[in-house]
């Protein structure tokens, strides 16, 4: 299987697992004993495995290259808000990491699949360069809700879980070209919850910088959808004309049984071949259609969907930070009264207590401020790999219309003598 | 709003200029005919059939006529019946000009209005137009053919009535057939089918040449119609696929509008390549109906029309072999011997100059359809090759395009971010 190297969010990763004080592969296996994360793999979590129903043993390729600076410690948050540095220390750094073969494990309903995951890295903070584990489907759900546990709330972007299932539907397995595509990673949606409060609260925005991204975001996903599904229309199209061709190949080749002119019977036969031939390439094609475009698309659906989460926990801290100032504006105001009414014994208390929300009211601006400023640049780097990643496969997908343009064309090739050799 | 879109396509009526006949070589100049324009009125079209002529049979040397399609079918039967003609193969009739399947995509486009911007109403407007004006020039193509079939034909093009369809410049009077007509023909229809299947069933042709034609063309004609059907749907779908990159490239524009501004210049060139090898796809598929559809449609035609042949033999076979019997039944019982004599000699006669026409008709009719078939399949290869280089190229070209504006990007584009 082919790397999967999408330039997302590579780079700049550093990868450290100290602080992860949950199992969550307790099911991996591991064949490299020693590599960094299976030794740490030694507590048990009561988290439940998702039931895994998968029979078929298509590829799945999830890019956990997609995960930034995410996994790193959280004390060196305030270095990492320095871009310089970030770029500076990342650029000779590299991980690459790729899923490759899948394995079923187990027979009937308790049976799962696991993923070979291999990685190859020179970040210091791994003991080893290179690393390969299997992991569960479920794991990879269990490292997305880790990961947004940790670090959703300080403003960075988690990119979207995998989907089950990639090529559960009428679309034949992976094959080379799809997976050349380096897609075929369905994500699902980030249903948080509280939608509701999402749309109900609207905070008074003192950033024009947000207001600008959450309406482009908003517009985005609304023509990236639109976009998605025409691209969903294309390939059931084009899957379409590739059963009808075989059709058709199928009444030619009954035609040139048929035919009673030797040099014409041969002449269609070879016409019935073109046209199974043609079928073929039909269905490569949706195929590319389907794993380059459409994955894409979706993709980037929830990407941004991910994106607005980060987003929502800016609110939600602004929320935080609003409802302490409330909090101490009416403290302050008991004391007032308090003070009018000479209830001295209370003062104290309150004294105290405002002091503790005036505390709290500075580091939930903070807090509301660092993450102001972390999604900020999470955003950058994220419309950067965006863009970057866009463009790849895209052109990627245009140059695999040519390769099947080729191939349609070296088809006809063949059959014109034979056309020209009846008489 | 469909019928503003409706009187948009029809209301300007086209007038193509009929190519001229590919199957059929005139060498021989003594009678050409063409169509020279055709009008389209509501359902009807109107064929302009221009005729010259050296031959000294016709009054004039030019003649220029309007005939609609049912005048076409009524020369057609008029051949059909004649009995002198039971030996040939006459040329099979056009078909019908059919827009319908034009007008309900058109009803459709019109009913799926707003759910597309303007742009790809438009272009899937223009798309419709193109695929009725080409129907229509096909309509216009298969006329000419028949016509040019009996023009060159030795025998057919001194028929009277074809003359008189050449000359006559008034309106021939035949009107489409109304219900009762209709009806009947259905009837008539049935029972020659009744009985050629009872004869093709119960009699086995004397001469083993034609037993093998005979069940040779019935095998075939079934394959033929077979393959059409599929070829028909085959186009049809690769007319959709290319119609969806429609959607895809206006979405993509789309997109540019509002997203990165690195992004926009990328995504309107993605969208103009997708919209040439738009172009050149619905290319592909009309391409593929010319030469490949209507090839087929064109020879079930002409097998059809053999098929009738050894139909009218069989008939013809009967009829003699009946004589025959009549002619012992009138011996045995010495009556009217004479007149049984008479009768089974000119059936006899009439049996065996048929065969000997039917015989060198079928075999015209063989080098016909190899003709046409190779003809066809060495123009379709050849243009499938052009168009699948032309989109090879046009793809390659563009891709090499937005990988040098990568490049050239390359070293700014760390610093563009997040202030667009």
């Amino acid at each position: 299987m082919t790397t999967t190297n999408t330039p997302s969010f590579n780079g700049t990763d550093k990868m450290l697992k100290s602080e992860n004080d949950d199992d969550l592969f307790k099911s991996a296996i591991d064949d490299t004993a020693g590599a960094l994360v299976s030794d740490e793999c030694t507590k048990e979590n009561g988290e439940e495995d998702v039931e895994e129903n998968e029979n078929n043993s298509s590829m799945k390729e999830v890019n956990i290259n997609n995960i930034p600076e995410i996994l790193d410690d959280k004390l060196n948050l305030n270095e990492k808000l320095s871009p310089n540095i970030l770029t500076d220390e990342s650029r000779d750094q590299f991980i690459e990491i790729e899923v490759t073969e899948a394995n079923k494990i187990g027979e009937g309903m308790s049976s799962y699949v696991t993923y070979k995951v291999e990685t190859k890295t020179n970040i210091g903070l791994f003991r080893k360069k290179s690393m390969s584990v299997h992991r569960r489907f479920s794991d990879f759900l269990g490292l997305h809700d880790k990961l947004t546990e940790k670090y959703l709330r300080s403003g960075r972007i988690i990119p979207p879980a995998p989907e089950k299932n990639v090529f559960d539907g009428d679309l034949p397995k992976a094959t080379n070209t799809s997976a050349l595509s380096g897609a075929g990673v369905k994500r699902f949606f980030n249903k948080f919850g509280e939608t509701v409060n999402k749309i109900t609260y609207k905070m008074d925005e003192n950033e024009p910088w947000f207001d600008e991204k959450t309406i482009l975001l908003e517009n985005i996903d609304i023509q990236l959808r639109k976009l998605h599904s025409n691209v969903e229309l294309l390939v059931i199209n084009r899957k379409d004309l590739a059963v009808s061709t075989s059709q058709f190949a199928k009444a030619a080749a009954l035609l040139s049984n048929c035919e009673e002119h030797t040099g014409l019977s041969r002449a269609l036969a070879q016409l019935a071949d073109v046209e199974e031939k043609l079928e073929n390439i039909h269905n490569d094609q949706a195929i590319s259609d389907f794993s380059i475009l459409c994955e894409l698309l979706k993709d980037y659906v929830a990407l941004i969907g991910a994106v607005r989460n980060t987003f929502h926990e800016r609110v939600k801290s602004y929320q935080h930070w609003q409802h302490s100032q409330i909090m101490l504006k009416k403290k302050r105001e008991l004391k007032d009264r308090m003070e009018y009414a000479k209830r001295t014994d209370k003062i104290e208390a309150i004294s105290q207590e405002i002091i503790e929300w005036e505390a709290k009211v500075s580091r939930c601006e903070e807090e509301f401020q660092k993450v102001s400023k972390v999604i900020k640049l999470e955003f950058e780097q994220f419309e950067n790999n965006r863009i970057k990643e866009f463009k790849t496969l895209v052109t990627n997908y245009l140059e695999v219309l040519a390769q099947h343009q080729t191939q349609v064309m070296k088809c006809w090739q063949i059959f014109l003598p034979e056309a020209k050799a009846i008489n | 709003m469909e019928n503003e879109s409706e009187i948009d396509l029809y209301g300007d009526e086209t007038q193509p200029k009929s190519a001229k006949s590919e199957n059929i070589d005139l060498t021989d100049d003594s009678l050409t005919i063409v169509i020279s324009d055709a009008l389209s009125e509501k359902d009807r079209v109107k064929f302009t059939v221009q005729t010259k002529t050296t031959l000294p049979d016709f009054q004039k040397s030019e003649f220029l006529v309007t005939r609609q399609h049912e005048e076409f079918i009524w020369l057609h039967d008029r051949f059909e019946e004649n009995k002198d003609y039971a030996g040939y193969i006459i040329p099979p009739a056009p078909p019908k000009p059919d827009f319908d399947a034009s007008r309900e995509k058109l009803q459709k486009l019109g009913d799926g209005e707003g759910t597309m911007t303007k742009e790809e109403f438009n272009k899937m407007k223009q798309e419709l137009e193109s695929e009725y004006l080409a129907t229509f020039k096909k309509t216009v193509a298969m006329h000419e053919t028949f016509l040019t079939r009996l023009a060159t034909h030795p025998v057919f093009r001194n028929d009277h009535n074809f003359r008189v369809f050449l000359e006559y410049d008034q309106d021939l009077a035949v009107r489409s057939k109304n219900k009762i007509e209709m009806f009947e023909g259905f009837v008539k229809s049935i029972s020659k089918t009744t009985d050629e299947y009872l004869l093709s069933a119960t009699m086995k042709d004397v001469n083993d040449f034609f037993e093998t034609q005979k069940n040779f063309l019935i095998e075939y004609h079934g394959h033929l119609k077979e393959a059409t059907t599929k070829a028909d749907k085959m186009t049809m779908k690769h007319k959709d696929v290319a119609d969806s990159y429609i959607k895809i490239s206006s979405g993509l524009i789309q997109l540019a509008t509002i997203d990165h501004r690195d992004l926009d210049k990328f995504l309107n060139k993605v969208a103009e390549a997708l919209e040439k090898a738009r172009k050149i796809e619905g290319r592909v598929a009309s391409d593929e109906d010319l030469k490949l559809s209507d090839t087929l449609r064109y020879v079930i035609g002409d097998t059809f029309a053999a098929k009738r042949l050894l139909y009218r033999r069989l008939r013809c076979l009967a009829n003699y072999e009946n004589a025959n019997r009549n002619l012992e039944k009138a011996r045995a019982k010495n009556r009217d011997v004479h007149a049984a004599e008479t009768v089974q000699q000119q059936a006899c006669e009439t049996f065996e100059q048929m065969s000997d026409k039917g015989k060198e008709e079928l075999i015209d009719y063989k080098n016909r359809r190899v003709a046409i078939f190779r003809k066809n399949l060495v123009d379709l290869a050849e243009w499938e090759i052009k168009h699948a280089q032309s989109q090879i190229q046009l793809l390659n070209n563009y891709v090499l395009a937005l990988k040098e504006d990568e490049d050239l990007r390359t070293p700014t584009s760390s610093t563009s971010g997040l202030t667009s």
